[in-house]
């Protein structure tokens, strides 16, 4: 007897990969401005903020043996997912979270996509493949992605934004921004921006929108082509330097070099109004840098 | 910059080594937001360890159920547990290493580009562009060492981006060097060179902790 209860509890405890899917509900009292902390490597997450002092989370699971669904919540904070990160073909998890809007949350996967609204807190994604989705009013965002797309349409104080190959995109109200891919193109569409820095390596770069009297906006690529798009009646100090790309001029700004190689050799010229003007810079060793009206 | 979750959890379960400590506890006395999640895990893991025992199997049976356990799946788990966790370590120290003296780098590198012109000026630039050659050499070596050990494990999706964009900034690099060995002093020729140092080391650092998945 004591054998076959042994073996029963040993089969149960270490045997065979993955089990089925399971349908997961759970909820707690919660805390203002604490951390949540969710890990599920395959499937998605979606984390919303809202006015009430609980967290909740509904979903389904699929767990292999050694590493069940974890949730552990209090009012000092939580801790749930799938926290498997190794055994192969583990299946999709899809979390459902709700969370007191200031809570600070950090988020890690791999293939999973991930969506943050409604956090006023700061936001931590990090993923491989997986597609982030920030929205809503953030203190801070970071998000990292190798190869899936970033999305960030947040007003925040700080954004730092990172990915290899994925493409990423900005808006939104932010003090300070950073964006940076490999061969992911980056769009700043609308923004507004007191510092920034977007840096690719031959991925382009796309600023569409104004530019603050009191912004402070430098970009740097080797090969991707840089273009700004922004209103007739912007007012900014331009410093652009290309060692082979060249700079075009579709806005009209007369400035007195451009053509096809600098090399090295800066422009500078102003848009609009001087005395309250946003300062730009662009960095490029063969991308083109366009300047256009919007 | 802000210390991620994962090692913040580590430093509250004390996992970290000494010098990694030592960085996160300094940047944790400066950081309100570090802080706050330091206190917030604390509390947490005060609360779980308090929490109430599951019920175990009667006191007989639990060393051989342990023993049996842990030979048949925790010793496995546990090993790529450590090994991950030295990985981790040892490219944070490297990081550190290249963060550290690639701001220093950037802002001689700017002093100098501003200043006089003076010859000290421009030999002081080519110094530093040195230097900056051999610490990056170094923090990628050991980056790629690091990387190497764990490819296997890595979904083959992940090793071809990785090695795509890798690629790409060895190309530009590449580029790079060839442009200022013929035109040494051109200041947006280093720019580009220390920009994609820093780039190929941050995508080295952020493979060393992908997940197996």
């Amino acid at each position: 007897m004591r054998a076959t209860i042994l073996g029963i509890l040993i089969a149960f405890t270490v045997a065979g990969p993955a089990s089925g899917q399971r349908t997961i509900e759970h909820r707690a009292a919660f805390g203002h401005g604490v951390a949540v902390r969710i890990h599920n490597m395959v499937g998605s997450v979606r984390v919303t903020g809202w006015a009430r002092d609980s967290i909740v989370v509904t979903g389904t699971v699929q767990e292999s043996k050694g590493e069940p669904f974890v949730f552990h919540a209090s009012r000092n904070g939580a801790k749930l997912g799938i926290w498997d990160a190794n055994t192969p073909g583990l299946g999709p998890s899809h979390l459902d979270v709700r969370v007191p809007q200031s809570s600070i949350v950090w988020i890690k996967t791999a293939s999973a996509d991930v969506i943050v609204s409604d956090v006023s807190g700061s936001v931590d994604v990090y993923a491989v493949s997986g597609r982030i989705d920030v929205s809503g009013t953030p203190r801070e965002v970071s998000a990292e992605s190798l190869s899936g797309e970033v999305r960030i349409a947040a007003d925040a104080r700080s954004v730092r934004a990172k990915t290899a190959t994925g493409p990423l995109t900005l808006r939104g109200n932010i003090t300070d921004a950073l964006a940076s891919t490999v061969s992911g193109d980056i769009a700043i569409e609308g923004a507004v921006l007191e510092r920034g820095r977007f840096e690719t390596v031959d991925g382009a770069i796309r600023y569409a929108g104004a530019i603050g009297a009191k912004s402070s906006l430098d970009f740097i690529t080797h090969a991707g082509p840089v273009e700004f798009l922004v209103p007739r009646d912007a007012a900014a100090e331009f410093v652009v330097g290309t060692y082979e790309g060249g700079f075009e001029d579709r806005f009209g700004v007369n400035a007195r070099r451009t053509g096809s190689s600098l090399k090295g050799q800066e422009i500078r010229f102003t848009v609009g109004s001087a005395t309250a003007a946003g300062q730009v810079t662009v960095r490029s060793f063969k991308g083109r840098v366009i300047l256009g009206a919007k | 910059m802000h210390v991620d979750g994962d090692r913040l959890q580590d430093f509250v379960d004390r996992r970290l080594d000494g010098v990694e400590r030592e960085m996160v506890r300094q940047h944790i006395a400066r950081c309100e937001r570090c802080s706050a999640g330091v206190r917030s895990l604390e509390a947490l893991a005060g609360e779980l360890a308090s929490m109430a025992s599951p019920v175990l199997p009667g006191r007989d049976l639990l060393p051989d159920i342990w023993t049996r356990i842990d030979a048949a799946a925790g010793e496995e788990r546990r090993t790529a547990s450590r090994a991950r966790r030295r990985t981790t370590l040892r490219a944070a120290a490297v990081t550190a290493l290249i963060v550290s003296s690639s701001a220093v780098t950037a802002l001689v590198l700017r002093s100098s580009s501003q200043g006089d012109g003076s010859v000290s000026a421009g030999q002081a630039e080519t110094a530093t562009l040195l230097q900056v050659h051999v610490d990056y050499a170094r923090a990628a070596e050991e980056l790629e060492a690091l990387l190497r050990e764990r490819r296997a494990e890595l979904p083959s999706g992940t090793v071809e981006a990785l090695e795509r964009s890798l690629s790409v900034i060895d190309a530009a690099l590449n580029e790079a060097r060839t442009a200022l060995e013929s035109d040494p002093g051109n200041p947006i020729l280093s720019e580009m060179l220390l920009a994609g140092y820093e780039k190929r080391l941050d995508v080295l650092r952020r493979a060393t902790t992908f997940p197996s998945l």
